[in-house]
């Protein structure tokens, strides 16, 4: 009885995270610019990865053709769940601010954007940096760097 | 209530959405207007590939396939921190 129940409870888990991944991926085929579109790839992260991930565990646990191995199975998927939902927040966010910060594309139109407004100017930035500058000759530079930008 | 026919309808269900939701992320991922558009499209396709792969996992019997999911997640998340540090520091500290 009570397997049953909770083999139910898994495979809704499975059909409805496929239905969340379809409407993300048709969410990131459509919307116009760049933050949108980060918008519809964390529902597809989180409702289309983690969702179906934790009920195919639940399934694992009372799918008897496994044999023995359904609780190693049961362990893996939990395991792949929780880790989706510690990393699939953390990269998208630090993906965003990179394109933020780093200028990638073209801004969208915007009605107001408040961490602009918070943000120092450049003018202040370079009459700090001019005011604590140091003494050339006394830095090494470091052994292995791709690109240097900024300084 | 016989779980191995069950299932198999579950999986049937799922496998064609999942088919049509890789496809359309695809498309995105080839023609992305910039950089941080193709990195989004990949991330989401592989830890769908991720989340599918526990489910054929389950499907075929086999540990070792589910196993792979772990190693898929962790690449997407070294793929978004990479892109963040070369972005913003303009290089990629080991």
């Amino acid at each position: 009885m009570i397997e049953e129940i909770i083999f139910i409870i898994g495979s809704i888990a499975i059909l409805l995270g496929a239905i969340y991944d379809l409407i993300a991926a048709i969410g990131l085929l459509r919307f116009e610019d760049f933050y949108m579109r980060s918008h519809a790839a964390t529902v597809g992260t989180i409702g289309g990865a983690a969702l179906p991930v934790f009920g195919a565990g639940l399934v694992a646990l009372v799918y008897h053709p496994l044999g023995s191995q359904r609780f190693f199975m049961a362990g893996i998927a939990f395991t792949v769940g929780v880790l989706i939902l510690i990393i699939a927040p953390t990269g998208a966010h630090s993906l965003v601010s990179a394109v933020y910060f780093g200028k990638v594309g073209r801004k969208p139109k915007l009605v107001v954007d408040q961490l602009e407004e918070d943000l120092p100017k450049r003018s202040d930035v370079a009459e700090l940096v001019r005011e604590h500058e140091e003494i050339p000759g006394e830095e090494e530079e470091p052994k292995f760097s791709f690109r240097r930008v900024g300084r | 209530m016989n779980f191995e026919s069950a299932f198999l309808n579950v999986l049937y269900f799922s496998a064609v959405i999942y088919a049509l939701a890789f496809i359309v992320y695809g498309i995105r991922a080839i023609k992305g207007p910039t950089t941080a558009d193709i990195i989004l499209a990949v991330d989401c396709l592989s830890f769908d590939m991720a989340a599918f792969m526990v489910v054929l996992g389950i499907y075929f019997k086999s540990i070792m396939l589910a196993s792979g999911a772990i190693i898929l997640a962790l690449w997407a998340f070294m793929l978004d921190v990479y892109y963040t540090k070369y972005v913003l520091y303009g290089e990629v500290e080991v």
